[in-house]
């Protein structure tokens, strides 16, 4: 049978780091057994109120899945979301690295999970369907910015 | 186990039925007892020929009218016709006309279709294909107890109205109660409005010609026409024999007590057995079943005639088994079978096909049938050539049942399959000018374009200067891949070029250059190359060199043990899978040792990803899946089917009937245990939720591999579509597993089930129940190693230690 990891680092153990990642869109369809070697992957990062937790330009190749708290994705002063719980952000940094096009700042204690490139790549081919709810978060964060971008004066 | 149909829908379309049974049972009493008063049996095939010219042109206008009009328009103003002709036909009758008695006689059997073909067309509108399967019995049931109530009510009716003619106006008066149900229904289920599309005049409008090209609707066609033209040789038969035996008075009371036995036993047919009957074998008996039963029981007649003749009571008594037998199979199975059947026609075609197969095909049988009769009448024969007759017709009808069912599980299987996305091929000829552009642009992509579209066609002259211009081009990968291209239609000098360009780009400290090397290295013109420089390439740090290394590697690389091994090597890693694996692909048998050897050792994360791979190189080999096939893990087992399934390779039967084994069991305690969890256990609900879709996905692999890929189709259609359609790929599933196959995958399959229907339905192979508990505690060891696996223990510890 598939081997999984057992307790990893940090506050979190595996069933609820797993459990975490479950409520992102884009892992939501994926089985517990595949997701739980992303989960012992993962890196648990604290943020505390105002931190930066991502700086537009920089070049990486992780994305954060929030696990506790709200965060803010802004270019500069202006707000461009805001998420929380089950959101992920940097998702496109994993896909083709690149200078990121956003900073993200916490706007409470937040808790995230760092899942690198190497890690998502492994999920890709592990299980193909992920790129279904890739696909679909893309658009709907393209979605989202183009309205923020009509309402924006 | 389906849906349940919209709250109402049943009880109006039984309601409607049962009126019409009433309307008709009002009909044909004072029609027959009229006509055999005033001309006696002898005239009978007439209006049989007279059912047919007049029924055909009714469904003509039915089917006119249907292409222009909606369904309950057609129906509202064919109701109204017919209601208006029983009160003339009473004031006719009232006048002295007894002629119009035989009108009535033609009159009831398209009635009897028009009615039908009214009720189903709505039944097609409100429920889908497995809610009629289950439900149409049902409201067929409607019918004849109306049938039934109304030849009851004519014995106080004809002594309340006085007169045989008189019940013609409580003919008109339930005809009106029909049409006031069927407009109720239209009223609470706007659905059964569905109107011809406009958008599309084929759909709309279907002519003979596109109808007809349908095998199934053929064979529908046929089916329907051998069903009457039986139908209507029993009926002869029985009225032919009673007619012997019985005179006056006497022939009136024996019609009356046959009619109310016919019918009580169509209704206990009908309540008891058909619906069980169907869900458990479906059309495949559905179909057959009556024209069998019709030809067993005409041949016993046969022998009986040919023994002790056909004025016998036992002749007698099987001519009125025959007439039973056959009532309550075309009401019970035939009946459900067709509408079923007409469920896989597309929507706007199937009011106008029902009402060329059942108006038209129907009439025409019956004046058939009328018309061969009246020539064994002209030339003297006697009952056993009609019983003769009959045999023949009925071992055809069965054949043509067969015949319809194989037509409906492949028109099924067409519904399930999903379109093409096959390009046709790009033809040179037409694109030369295009491709011509690409090579000359400027920009590397278009340039790379243009050099993978070239195909084979490097050696015609236009395509020779463009790829000379193209090995001028800034971009080092586009420069090589002109070269080789040149090279490989025999020209030298590029070869010796395209080789020394391809070794000093392969040492290059940019990746892309190294990328542009490896991409040449895959053209023929380096077949004989030195595959030290692909080896190099082939262990480069940047996984987009070595996948295009990867890329490059041939057949002709087969002899060289470093790159075979380092293939086998690249599949394990994320960024080289899919090369890899069509690189082992094209390596072919010899690497099927070092597969083999991999996949038994590699640790477990690894071993799935490896087993997909080793199917495309080695899918005949079975000393790579063999032991795959067998794996504890449920996933690498998948993963083999899967692989083998889409290469075509060979599973033995009894590993097959294994694995499918293995997967019901583990479906039927996952979804036991899932349905004790009670609390917060979401974590642990869900890995059950992945071992039951793990053990579902394990199910259809193992059925594809059995049945073809048609078991995918309809399983996607199944868990993806709604409604109608959704109810179709339940139905392929149906028509394609056998039994015990289907009564495991279709509740895994159908996503509308809650886990508990699933639970159910899935008990008889499932472990006794249990408390939550025992269930957590035997997740979490796992002591009889029934589970096998490792994130569901993970989930049960998790859930117990709470």
């Amino acid at each position: 049978m598939t081997d999984v990891p057992s307790s990893p680092a940090g506050s979190l153990g595996l069933v609820e780091r797993v459990a975490a990642l479950h409520r992102v869109q884009m892992f939501a369809g994926i089985p517990g057994r595949v997701l739980a070697a992303v989960a012992e992957a993962a890196v648990e990062e604290r943020a505390a109120q105002g931190e930066l937790l991502m700086e537009e330009g920089a070049v990486e190749a992780h994305l954060y899945a929030i696990v506790e708290g709200r965060v803010r994705v802004h270019r500069g002063g202006r707000t461009l979301d805001e998420l929380g719980p089950g959101a992920t952000v940097g998702e496109l940094a994993v896909l083709a690295p690149a200078p990121r096009s956003a900073s993200v700042t916490a706007l409470e204690p937040t808790l995230v999970l760092r899942v690198d490139q190497l890690v998502f790549d492994e999920l890709l081919v592990e299980w193909p369907e992920l790129a279904h709810g890739v696909i679909e978060d893309l658009v709907s964060r393209i979605r989202a910015r183009a309205e923020l971008d009509e309402q924006a004066p | 186990m389906s849906a349940s149909p919209a709250r109402g829908v049943i009880p109006l379309l039984t309601a409607q039925a049962l009126a019409f049974g009433v309307t008709l049972a009002l009909l044909v009493v004072p029609a027959n007892a009229l006509f055999l008063n005033a001309y006696g049996s002898k005239w009978l095939p007439a209006t049989y020929i007279a059912i047919a010219v007049f029924g055909s042109a009714a469904s003509a206008v039915i089917a006119w009218a249907a292409r222009r009009m909606r369904l309950v328009q057609v129906a509202t103003a064919s109701l109204v016709a017919l209601a208006v002709l029983y009160a003339a036909s009473w004031l006719i009758l009232v006048a002295g006309g007894v002629w119009v008695s035989a009108f009535l006689l033609v009159l009831f059997p398209i009635a009897l279709q028009m009615g039908f073909v009214f009720i189903g067309g709505q039944a097609g509108r409100l429920l889908d294909v497995r809610q009629l399967k289950e439900r149409f019995p049902r409201i067929v049931t409607g019918f004849s107890v109306g049938f039934l109530l109304g030849g009851l009510l004519g014995i106080p009716l004809l002594a309340l109205l006085g007169s045989t003619e008189h019940l013609l106006l409580a003919t008109t008066a339930a005809q009106l109660v029909f049409l006031g149900l069927l407009l109720a229904t239209e009223r609470r289920f706007p659905e059964v409005q569905a109107a011809p599309s406009k958008s599309s005049p084929e759909v709309a409008r279907p002519s003979a010609r596109l109808l007809f090209a349908s095998s199934l609707v053929l064979l529908l066609c046929a089916y329907q026409v051998l069903s009457a033209m039986g139908s209507q040789l029993l009926d002869f038969l029985f009225f032919n024999r009673a007619q012997v035996r019985y005179s006056g008075n006497d022939l009136t009371r024996f019609l009356s007590g046959f009619t109310a036995l016919l019918n009580l036993a169509d209704i206990l047919f009908l309540a008891l057995v058909a619906g069980p009957l169907m869900r458990r074998f479906g059309l495949r008996l559905g179909l057959v079943l009556n024209p069998f039963v019709v030809a067993a029981l005409l041949a016993i007649m046969a022998l009986v005639v040919a023994g002790p003749g056909a004025a016998t009571f036992g002749f007698f008594a099987l001519a009125g088994v025959a007439r039973v037998s056959d009532l309550v199979l075309t009401d019970g199975t035939t009946r459900t079978s067709v509408n079923a059947s007409f469920q896989v026609i597309p929507v706007g075609e199937r009011l106008a096909v029902q009402a060329v197969v059942e108006g038209i095909g129907v009439p025409v049988a019956i004046g058939a049938t009328g018309a061969v009769l009246l020539v064994m009448n002209v030339v003297h024969l006697g009952p056993g050539a009609v019983v003769v007759f009959g045999v023949l017709l009925s071992v055809i009808w069965t054949f043509t049942g067969a015949a319809m069912y194989r037509s409906y599980t492949r028109a099924l299987a067409a519904e399930m399959r999903p379109g093409s996305l096959t390009a046709q091929g790009v033809e040179l000829g037409e694109s030369d000018a295009a491709l011509h552009a690409l090579l000359g642009s400027d920009d590397a992509r278009d340039v790379r374009l243009g050099l993978d579209l070239l195909g084979g066609f490097a050696s015609t002259p236009s395509a020779g200067a463009a790829l000379r211009q193209a090995s001028d081009h800034p971009d080092p990968e586009v420069r090589v891949r002109a070269l080789a291209r040149l090279a490989a239609t025999g020209d030298s000098e590029a070869a010796a070029a395209a080789a020394a360009l391809a070794g000093e780009l392969a040492r290059s400290a940019d990746p892309v250059e190294r990328r542009a090397a490896a991409s040449a290295l895959g053209s023929p013109s380096f077949i004989d190359a030195d595959s030290r420089m692909l080896i190099g390439l082939l262990d480069d740090r940047d996984p987009t060199v070595r996948a295009a290394a990867l890329d490059a590697v041939g057949p002709e690389d087969a002899v060289e043990p470093e790159v075979v091994r380092r293939v086998v090597a690249a599949v394990g890693e994320p960024s080289t899978t899919g090369s890899a694996t069509a690189a082992l692909r094209r390596l072919g048998d010899v690497a099927v040792p070092l597969l083999a050897e991999v996949v038994a050792r590699d640790p477990p994360p690894k071993r799935p990803r490896l087993v997909r791979a080793a199917a495309h190189a080695a899918s005949e080999h079975p000393v790579v899946f063999a032991p795959a096939l067998e794996d504890p893990d449920r996933v690498v087992v998948l993963a083999a089917l899967d692989a083998l399934d889409a290469a075509n390779g060979v599973v033995p039967p009894e590993i097959l009937d294994g694995i499918f084994r293995d997967a019901a069991a583990h479906a039927a305690r996952a979804l036991a245990a899932r349905t004790s969890l009670e609390g917060d256990n979401g974590s642990l609900l869900r890995a059950l939720d992945d071992e039951i879709d793990l053990a579902r996905r394990l199910v259809i692999a193992v059925l594809s591999v059995r049945h073809g890929e048609r078991v995918r189709d309809a399983a996607r259609v199944a868990d993806r579509a709604d409604g109608q359609r959704r109810a179709l790929g339940v139905e392929a599933l149906d028509v394609i597993l056998s039994r015990e196959e289907a009564e495991i995958a279709v509740p895994l399959v159908r996503r509308d089930l809650t886990p508990d229907e699933q639970a159910a339905a899935l008990a008889r192979i499932g472990p006794p129940a249990r408390a939550q508990e025992e269930w957590i505690a035997e997740m979490a060891e796992d002591p009889d190693k029934v589970w096998r696996s490792s994130w569901l223990g993970v989930c049960a510890r998790h859930a117990a230690g709470r």
